[in-house]
Order: structure tokens, then sequence, then C-alpha cells
């Protein structure tokens, strides 16, 4: 499994989304029904043990929506290509 | 006017919002009384709440124009707000363009409208309700429950007042909307800033998102109000690392603080000069009942303090007879004029009048200390009866998180079993091991199951029910 697979299993074990809906049209905080804060920080502390990672402040926060999630995973050094 | 608005600097800020909408104490007064011209029947109004400028300002012209306001989440799920509308009839709505409830809108005339917001006419005619009710709040926010809580004007006021009073909120400060507006501590934070004058920062942002953040440091916040899951995620957030210029105030009420992260904040707190309140309240009592002074919170751990000021706690036996010796365990009673009205669980009881004469039973056991310092021990029945000896399913959830840092637990008692649910799956193993360290337990009397997400309120509570619901089905 890549790694951007294993990140689309996390937000679709949390959030209950389906392969469609996993884009920045659906996919944002706060809009997509099931992503509050509880959740928020369930696929937060799931990605990290699953990456090995730690988040940031910032990278809690600024975790806004689908893209973003790849990006800031990429950015701790996660190869999402 | 409500909250003496009118007497304020016409110039002065009562509330800005994130998309920049700044409204004066002078421009309020002015939209409410534009609300009060439209000579509305005395009727009830669902207000479908968000934090925004529109939500706030068209429920303090509901209560100006004399109509009594249901507050109620934007987000609700459509086939729940439709049962309340069946059950309550409300005359009027006031919405959210961004609302998409259009259903229940599409033939109904709009009669007003600002910020975003429009007040609709319903085919519902006005019914008659008590001359004392105000306002009304959901007991139970997003599951849908009829029970309602009625509250006056009187209670509003009082308890607005005693909260100013005791949290020294003066005309400079800036609240920020951590804390939904439909949920009684959340607007308990609005009330009492408008109340002393103040400014309330409105953002539908939570506390995770950088937006928040964003705002929060462009507006220069000075206050903000946490429930304890608030401040778990504002502990994984590093809030508690950082200094902050211009936040001075932070208050946490909503259910109890683990004594682990009161120590951790209050520490933070003195050293950064800033003013942590743990306080206790229900929606029954308006909102607050009792708050413990910053300069002790270091001393009380897990106390919720003194009664706010013109309030008064008694302690009972199951006789309803007052304890007088300090350190008994009894039922707590609260007496005060932010007592509210009683319940209401259909239409026709928005006649009732007041049932509880400034006199609230709890349902929440609790002892004093010697020096009048009060303790909530648990809920009345959140007891599990295990081998003859009672033991409190909230002391078992304190003793496992603090056991286990970090981790969510919820304990409930089923069919006489002590039933534990976590989403750690490294812990189900050892927490009866751990168990058997400090109550009475054997392996027939006790389950671990792993979850997911254990259900959590919209204020931050674990809904117990749900856990039963689950129970029941498996």
């Amino acid at each position: 499994m890549t790694n951007l697979e294993k990140y689309q299993e996390v937000l679709k074990k949390h959030l209950g989304a389906t392969e469609e809906e996993l884009n920045d049209e659906k996919m944002v905080y706060n809009r997509y029904p099931k992503w509050d804060s509880v959740r928020h920080m369930s696929i937060v502390a799931e990605l990290e043990e699953k990456f090995d990672i730690s988040f940031e402040t910032l990278d809690i926060t600024s975790f806004n929506q689908y893209s973003a999630g790849i990006e800031i995973l990429e950015k701790l050094g996660v190869s999402m290509q | 006017m409500l909250f003496g608005i009118e007497k304020r600097p016409t110039d002065q800020r009562a509330f800005c919002s994130e998309d920049g909408t700044i409204v004066t104490y002078g421009a309020l007064v002015e939209l409410v009384r534009r609300f009060v011209k439209i000579k509305l029947k005395r009727a009830l109004v669902f207000c479908l709440c968000e934090n925004s400028p529109g939500a706030v300002t068209g429920y303090l012209g509901i209560m100006e124009a004399g109509c009594v306001p249901l507050l109620l989440d934007a987000k609700l799920k459509e086939e729940i707000l439709d049962s309340l509308l069946k059950q309550y009839q409300p005359a009027y709505l006031w919405v959210p363009d961004n609302c998409e409830k259009e259903y229940i809108l599409n033939s109904c005339p709009v009669l007003f409208q600002c910020f975003g917001y429009k007040l609709y006419q319903t085919e519902y005619a006005p019914y008659p309700m008590a001359d004392n009710l105000a306002l009304l709040l959901t007991t139970s926010g997003s599951t849908g429950s009829p029970k309602l809580v009625r509250l006056s004007r009187k209670n509003i006021i009082e308890n607005g007042k005693a909260i100013v009073k005791y949290l020294q909120i003066d005309k400079e400060e800036r609240a920020i909307t951590s804390l939904p507006m439909q949920y009684t501590y959340g607007l308990s934070v609005i009330h009492s800033h408008l109340l002393a004058g103040g400014s309330v920062l409105l953002t539908k942002s939570s506390i995770v998102q950088q937006s928040f953040w964003n705002f929060f440091e462009k507006e220069r916040a000075t206050s903000l109000a946490g429930v304890p899951y608030t401040y778990e995620l504002l502990k994984k957030i590093r809030f508690f690392e950082r200094q902050s210029t211009h936040l001075h105030v932070l208050t946490q009420a909503g259910g109890g603080l683990s004594e682990t992260l009161q120590k951790e904040i209050g520490e933070w707190a003195v050293k950064s000069q800033v003013r942590f309140y743990i306080m206790y309240g229900q929606t029954e009592a308006t909102a607050r009942m009792s708050y413990l002074p910053p300069e002790k919170c270091l001393d009380k751990p897990g106390s919720i303090g003194i009664p706010i000021p013109e309030g008064k706690f008694f302690i009972v036996d199951s006789e309803g007879k007052e304890i007088k010796q300090q350190g008994l365990i009894g039922e707590l009673v609260y007496q005060g004029s932010n007592v509210s009205l009683g319940y209401a669980e259909c239409r026709m009881d928005l006649q009732k009048q007041d049932e509880r004469q400034g006199i609230l039973e709890t349902g929440d056991l609790a002892r004093m200390d010697s020096e009048g310092y009060y303790y909530i021990v648990g809920r009345k029945s959140r007891f599990i009866k295990l081998f003859g000896s009672r033991i409190s399913l909230d002391d078992c959830e304190r003793l496992l998180k603090e056991k286990y840092p970090g981790t969510e637990i919820a304990c409930i008692s089923y069919q006489e079993k002590l039933i534990i649910f976590t989403t750690e799956e490294t812990i189900v193993d050892k927490v009866y091991e751990y168990l058997t360290e400090h109550i009475q337990i054997n392996t027939q009397s006790y389950s671990c199951i792993l979850l997911d997400t254990i259900p959590i309120s919209e204020s931050g509570k674990i809904i117990y029910r749900e856990l039963e619901r689950y129970l029941s089905i498996t």
C-alpha cells in the first residue's frame, strides 16, 4: 500500500468517507458532516502513529481539507508520490 | 433594553466576526429597535444559531420584541428540526441564508433580515405562554429530545450580573466564542460581556483550525472559555507551551477537568499571568452556580469552588434534609435567582409557571471541605453497586484517564456490570488489572470494549445513552 493509500484509509476509517469523496470539494473540515474536532484529533493521532511522525501545532490547525493533509505529510518527510 | 445595551457608548464594539463585520452598540441598538417595530405577536421563535452577528442580533431582537426564542444549532439534522417544529409549532423562524432548510421555508413570508439572516413567518399561529418565559434552551443539544429548559429574563440578567462580578468583566474585555451560542455556557459568555459593555469576537471556526487562531491574534482576544475537551485539545496543540500577551482570562466548565490537567493549566496560568477559573453550572441554573477563585486553583484540585455572588449551596441527604456536618456526601442543592422556571416537554408546558421557586436539585453528589469549598463526587445515578459497595463511574473514568493519559475512556453500568469503553487498543487487556488495585471487581463483573470513537456531544460531554444503546444492540 502506498503512503497516499494509507492516508486515504485513515480518512475513510474515521470519517466514513467513500473513494469519490476524497477531494477538496467534499473533504473540508467542518463542512464534511463528520469532520469535527473529535475526529480531527483521532485522524491526526493515527497518522502520527502510522507514519511515525509528530504534527506541530500549525500542522494540526492548518489541516483543513483533503489536500492539506497530503502537503503536511510531505512536509513531515512522508513521501506521497 | 436587555443588558442595558442602549446605555453604552454608541461607537463601542459589541461584536466583530471573522469575516470583518463590526457591530457597534449603536448599530446593535438600532437593529434591535427595528426588530421591535415589526410588532410581532408574542410567540415562540426557533432561532437557528451559529456564532455570527446575525444570530446574536436576531436573538436579542426577538427577546426585545417580547417573543421567546428557542436556540438550536443551525446544523441540526433535518429530521430532528422537523420533529421539534411539529412539537412546538413556532410562529416565526430566524434562519441563516446558508442554511439548507428550504423545504420548510419555501412558502413562508420574510418579515425582516440582517447580516445574512431572515425572519420567516410560519403557518403556525401564536399560542399562549407564561408571561415570565423569556428563553428556551435544549437539554441535550443534538439528540433531538423535546425536553427544554424554561428561563425568565430575571434568570438571564441575574446570572449575567453574578458572572460579570466574579470574573471582573469590564468594557475592555474581548471574549472569543470558542463554544456554540446555543449551548448555555457559550451563551453566558455573550450575555455577561454585553452586560459589562465589553465585546464578543464571533467565530464559527473551531480551536483546531488555524482560522480561529488568526482571528484570536488579530482581534487580541482577552478571554477564552472551554469545556474539559477544549482543554485537552489546547494541550494537544501545545497552547500551554506558549505565552499570549493579550489573553488574561481562561474559564472552564461543562464537566470536571482531570486533576493533572488542572494542575498543569493552573501552573501555566500563574506563570503567564492569566486568571484561570474553574466553574460549575447547569442549563437548569441558566449557566453558572459556582466558581473556584484563580488563586485557589492549585490548592483545591478537583473543587468546583464556592457559590457565585447571591447564590447558595446546600448538601442534602436522601430524605432531602440538610447535612450540616462537613465532609459528608449528599445531593447538591442550589438556591439563587438564576434557577430556571422548570422544564417543558411539549408546547402546553410553555404556559407553566415557576415550578422551582429558586431552588434546584442538581442531581450531582457533592461534599464541602472545612473552608467551604465544594467538590462534585459523581452523579446521583452514575454509580454501580459491585459486591455491596457503591462505586462511582466518574471516579473509575478519572482513575483510568489519569493512569493512561491521552486515552479516551468512558465507564457505564449495564446489567450490573461495569463496562469500560476505550479507543486505545493497547490498554484493553490492562485496565482490569489496574482497576483491581482500586476497586473490588472480578472478571465476571466487568468488560472492556474497544470503539473507534467515544460519542461526544457538542459541549464535549460523553453521551452515555449512545453507549448503552450500543450494548443493547450487540
